[in-house]
C-alpha cells in the first residue's frame, strides 16, 4: 500500500525549544534593557500626547510654498446669495432671470426662484402639451410663482420664448377662442381671463394664472402684462408675412402664423393669416415659397385638394376662386413670383377680389 | 529519513496551486464582456434586480340586473355622485368594510382646480367621506405621479387639503417607490416601472378622472388617467399615444372608474390656462367599463362627433380593455 509522502507533516513542532547558547554577554543584556526603556519612553510619550497632534509640526512654511506655487481660484463667490426655494425672506435677492424686475413687489413677492425649461425637458412642466409648443419653435420656458403679501393668493407665470414672432403668434392663435376679447397695448397682444391673462410680445408668449378669481389677481395680472412690455425685442427683423399684413393695417392681435397643416393639408406649411376689419370672418393669407416653381407646385396641390369640397368659380393661370359646396363661403388664391396669397371664408366674390387686390398691391411695392 | 516530497507530488501540487491562482486571477481581472468574468467596474453587475410584480384584477363580480355605467346629474357634487352610483349598485357594492382603497385622481399639473386640468377636489372629498363612513373602508389612499413637483401639484390643485379634510392619506412618489410591472399583453409596457408602493396591501382601486381635451390623444379621461401610475421615461410614449393608452386599459382592471364632468376642459388640453375653456357642468359618470365610459364622455361631455372617436378606444377594445358601445349597459338616474 502506497503511503502518503507527508503522513504526519506538522507546521509547528511540539518539542521544547532548546537554547544552543550557554552564555549571554553583559553588553547584550544592557543594550536590550536600553532598547526596552526607549520603547517604553515612546509609548509613554504617545499616551501623553493623546490626540493632540500638532499639524504645524512638520508644515512647510507658507513662504516656501508660495515660492513654488501658482495661483488657482478654488471658489467663485456667487453674485447673489443662494435662496432656499420656497422661502420668501430676502425676496429682493431672488434672480428673476428673463422677467422684468417690475413683476415683483412688496405686495407680490416671488414664492420660489425662477425655474427654466428647455426643449429637452419641457414635458416636465407641461407633460402632454409640450409638443404643441415645440411645433411652434419653442426655445425656453421661464416659470415664476408670485405670492401675495397675505400669503393667500398666488399667481403662476409661464413665459415661453418661442424663438420667433411666427412661433409666438402661432401659439397665441391656438390659445385664443372666438370669444376672447384680444387687446393691443403697445407691443403686447393679450386677452384677460377670470384668473389672469394670456398674451404675447415679440417672440414671447405668456400665460398668467392665479389660484382663484379676485380683484387683486386681476389687477396684478394687468400690471404683469404691462411689465412684459419690457421684455427684450426680437433680434431678428420681423418676418415678411407679419410685416406685410401689418402694412395692410391689420392689428397685431389679428395676425397669426400657422406653421404646419395649413388648410388641414400636411404639405402646406408656414402661412401668415390676418383678419381685416369689416370683412367678417374672412382672413387674408400669404406664404413665401422658396422659388416661383415651388410656389406653383404648392398652388397646384392646394387647388387639387380643394376641389373635393369646393366648386371652382373662376380659374386663370395665376388665380383660382372657389366656393364651398355646403358653407357657400368663398376661397380665393393667387400666385405672384414666389408668393402665394389670397383670402379664405369670404362672404362674396367682390370681397374676395377686394382682399386679394389689397395683398397684391402691397406685394407689388415690395 | 525519506523525503516528504517526491517530484511527481511536487509537480501536482504546483499545477493545482497555479490553476487555482490563475482561475481566481481570470475571474477578478478578465474584462467584463469575457465569459465568467466577475469584474464590475461600473457596479451595474452587482446592482440588485428589482422583482417584477403583476397587478391583481380589482374588479368585483358583476351583479345580475345591475348596469355597468351610471350617469348622475345634479346641482351638487354629492347628488351627482349618488345618482351616478345608483344604477350600478351603489358604492357599497364595490367597497366592503375593512377594504384598503386606493383613489387615483389626475393631479398631473400644478394648476388651480378652476382650470379643469385636474380632478375636482370637491368630488374627492365627498368620495373619501363616503368610503370611510358609509362603506367603512379601513383606509383610503390617494396618489398620483405627476412629472412636475408632486408636492406642488397636490397643494395647488387643492387635492391635498381636500383629502386630509376628509380623512384620506396622500402618498407622494419618490425614487424608491417604483417596481417593474409586468403586463404581458401590452405592447409598450410589457415590463415598465410602476408606482408600486401605494398599491401594497390595497384591495380596491378607484380611478377618479377629469374629462378634458388632450393635445395628442384628442381626449384625456378614465383610461388615460392611469398614465399617472407609470414611472421611468414615460414621456417617450407620447410618440405613440394611442397605443400606450390602449395598453393602460389592460394594465389595470380597477374596481370602479369615476369620470368627473363638473368642470370639462373643452379645448387647449391637457393643461388649459383660461377658465373660459372650461365648461361647468353637472354630470358624473361611474362605471366598470372604462372604454365605454370614455366613448360616451367623448361624445356627450366633450361634445365631439361620434365619428371622430379617439383611435385608442378601438385599440383598447381590440386588446380586451372593454367595449366601446355602451348600449344596454348604461343608465341615467332619474
Amino acid at each position: 500500500m502506497k503511503q502518503s509522502p507527508l503522513p504526519h507533516a506538522r507546521l509547528f513542532t511540539p518539542r521544547r525549544r532548546r537554547i544552543n547558547r550557554t552564555h549571554i554577554s553583559g553588553y547584550e543584556v544592557v543594550s536590550s534593557v536600553l532598547v526596552l526603556l526607549a520603547l517604553a519612553a515612546v509609548i509613554l510619550w504617545v499616551v501623553s500626547r493623546k490626540n493632540h497632534f500638532d499639524p504645524a509640526h512638520q508644515d512647510v512654511s507658507l513662504e516656501a510654498l508660495e515660492q513654488v506655487s501658482g495661483s488657482t481660484v478654488l471658489y467663485q463667490r456667487p453674485l447673489k446669495p443662494w435662496q432656499l426655494p420656497g422661502t420668501t425672506d430676502g425676496w429682493q435677492d431672488i434672480d428673476l432671470g428673463i422677467f422684468p424686475d417690475s413683476v415683483a413687489s412688496e405686495q407680490w413677492r416671488p414664492k420660489t426662484r425662477v425655474k427654466t425649461f428647455d426643449p429637452e425637458n419641457l414635458y416636465v412642466k407641461i407633460n402632454g402639451e409640450a409638443e404643441r409648443f415645440l411645433r411652434h419653435g419653442f426655445t425656453q420656458l421661464s416659470y415664476l410663482v408670485l405670492q401675495s403679501a397675505n400669503q393667500i393668493e398666488e399667481i403662476s407665470i409661464e413665459l415661453y420664448n418661442q424663438g420667433s414672432i411666427a412661433g409666438s403668434t402661432g401659439i397665441f392663435a391656438e390659445h385664443r377662442s372666438p370669444e376672447s376679447e384680444v387687446q393691443q397695448e403697445g407691443p403686447n397682444t393679450f386677452f384677460t381671463t377670470s384668473i389672469g391673462g394670456i398674451g404675447r410680445k415679440g417672440t414671447f408668449f405668456y400665460r398668467i394664472s392665479g389660484n382663484r378669481s379676485s380683484e387683486s389677481i386681476a389687477q396684478k395680472s394687468r400690471q404683469l402684462v404691462q411689465s412684459f412690455a419690457e421684455l427684450p425685442d426680437p433680434e431678428n427683423t420681423e418676418p415678411f408675412g407679419y410685416q406685410l399684413l401689418q402694412e395692410l393695417t391689420i392689428e397685431q392681435a389679428d395676425i397669426r402664423h400657422q406653421a404646419v397643416n395649413v388648410f388641414q393639408y400636411d404639405f402646406a406649411e408656414d402661412f401668415w393669416f390676418g383678419k381685416s376689419d369689416g370683412a367678417g370672418q374672412a382672413e387674408m393669407f400669404v406664404h413665401q415659397a422658396q422659388s416661383p416653381e415651388s410656389a406653383a407646385e404648392l398652388l397646384a396641390e392646394i387647388v387639387e385638394e380643394h376641389r373635393y369640397e369646393y366648386q371652382t368659380i373662376r380659374q386663370t393661370e395665376n388665380l383660382v376662386l372657389f366656393q364651398h359646396r355646403f358653407l357657400k363661403s368663398y376661397f380665393i388664391i393667387a400666385i405672384q413670383d414666389s408668393f402665394l396669397f389670397g383670402a379664405d371664408k369670404t362672404a362674396d366674390e367682390a370681397t374676395s377680389f377686394q382682399l386679394l387686390e389689397m395683398i397684391g398691391r402691397a406685394l407689388s411695392k415690395k | 529519513m525519506p523525503s516528504p516530497f517526491n517530484r511527481r507530488e511536487f509537480l501536482k501540487r504546483i499545477a493545482l496551486a497555479s490553476t487555482i491562482c490563475g482561475g481566481a486571477g481570470y475571474l477578478a481581472w478578465a474584462p467584463e464582456e469575457y465569459p465568467f468574468s466577475l469584474k464590475d467596474v461600473t457596479g451595474l453587475r452587482s446592482r440588485p434586480e428589482p422583482r417584477q410584480f403583476t397587478l391583481p384584477d380589482y374588479r368585483v363580480a358583476t351583479a345580475p340586473g345591475m348596469m355597468e355605467i351610471g350617469i348622475g346629474r345634479d346641482m351638487t357634487t354629492e347628488g351627482r355622485l349618488t345618482k351616478a352610483l345608483e344604477p350600478i349598485g351603489g358604492l357599497s357594492r364595490f367597497v366592503q368594510p375593512g377594504d384598503v382603497v386606493l383613489l387615483k385622481p389626475n393631479v398631473a399639473f400644478d394648476r388651480a382646480p378652476e382650470l379643469g386640468a385636474t380632478t375636482s377636489p370637491e368630488l374627492l372629498e365627498v368620495l373619501i367621506r363616503r368610503l370611510l363612513i358609509d362603506c367603512r373602508a379601513k383606509e383610503v389612499r390617494v396618489t398620483d405621479n405627476p412629472i412636475e413637483s408632486p408636492a406642488d401639484c397636490f397643494a395647488k390643485t387643492g387635492i391635498k387639503a381636500a383629502v386630509e379634510r376628509a380623512g384620506g392619506r396622500v402618498l407622494l412618489p419618490d425614487g424608491n417607490a417604483f417596481r417593474p410591472l409586468s403586463t404581458p399583453d401590452a405592447e409598450l409596457i410589457k415590463s415598465w416601472p410602476c408606482f408600486y408602493r401605494p398599491l401594497i396591501g390595497v384591495t380596491k382601486v378607484i380611478g377618479v378622472a377629469p374629462v378634458k381635451d388632450h393635445n395628442l390623444s384628442g381626449a384625456s379621461m378614465g383610461i388615460k388617467n392611469w398614465y399617472g401610475l407609470l414611472g421611468g421615461q414615460r414621456n417617450q410614449f407620447h410618440q405613440d399615444i394611442h397605443t400606450i393608452i390602449a395598453d393602460l386599459s389592460i394594465m389595470i382592471r380597477p374596481t370602479l372608474t369615476i369620470l368627473d364632468g363638473s368642470r370639462i376642459l373643452m379645448r387647449n388640453g391637457p393643461t388649459g390656462g383660461d377658465p373660459a375653456y372650461v365648461k361647468p357642468w353637472d354630470v358624473i359618470v361611474a362605471g366598470t367599463d372604462q372604454v365605454a365610459m370614455d366613448g360616451w364622455a367623448f361624445v356627450n361631455l366633450l361634445q365631439r362627433d361620434a365619428s371622430t372617436l379617439p383611435h385608442y378606444l378601438f385599440l383598447a377594445e381590440e386588446k380586451g380593455g372593454g367595449k366601446i358601445d355602451p348600449a344596454g349597459r348604461i343608465q341615467e338616474s332619474a
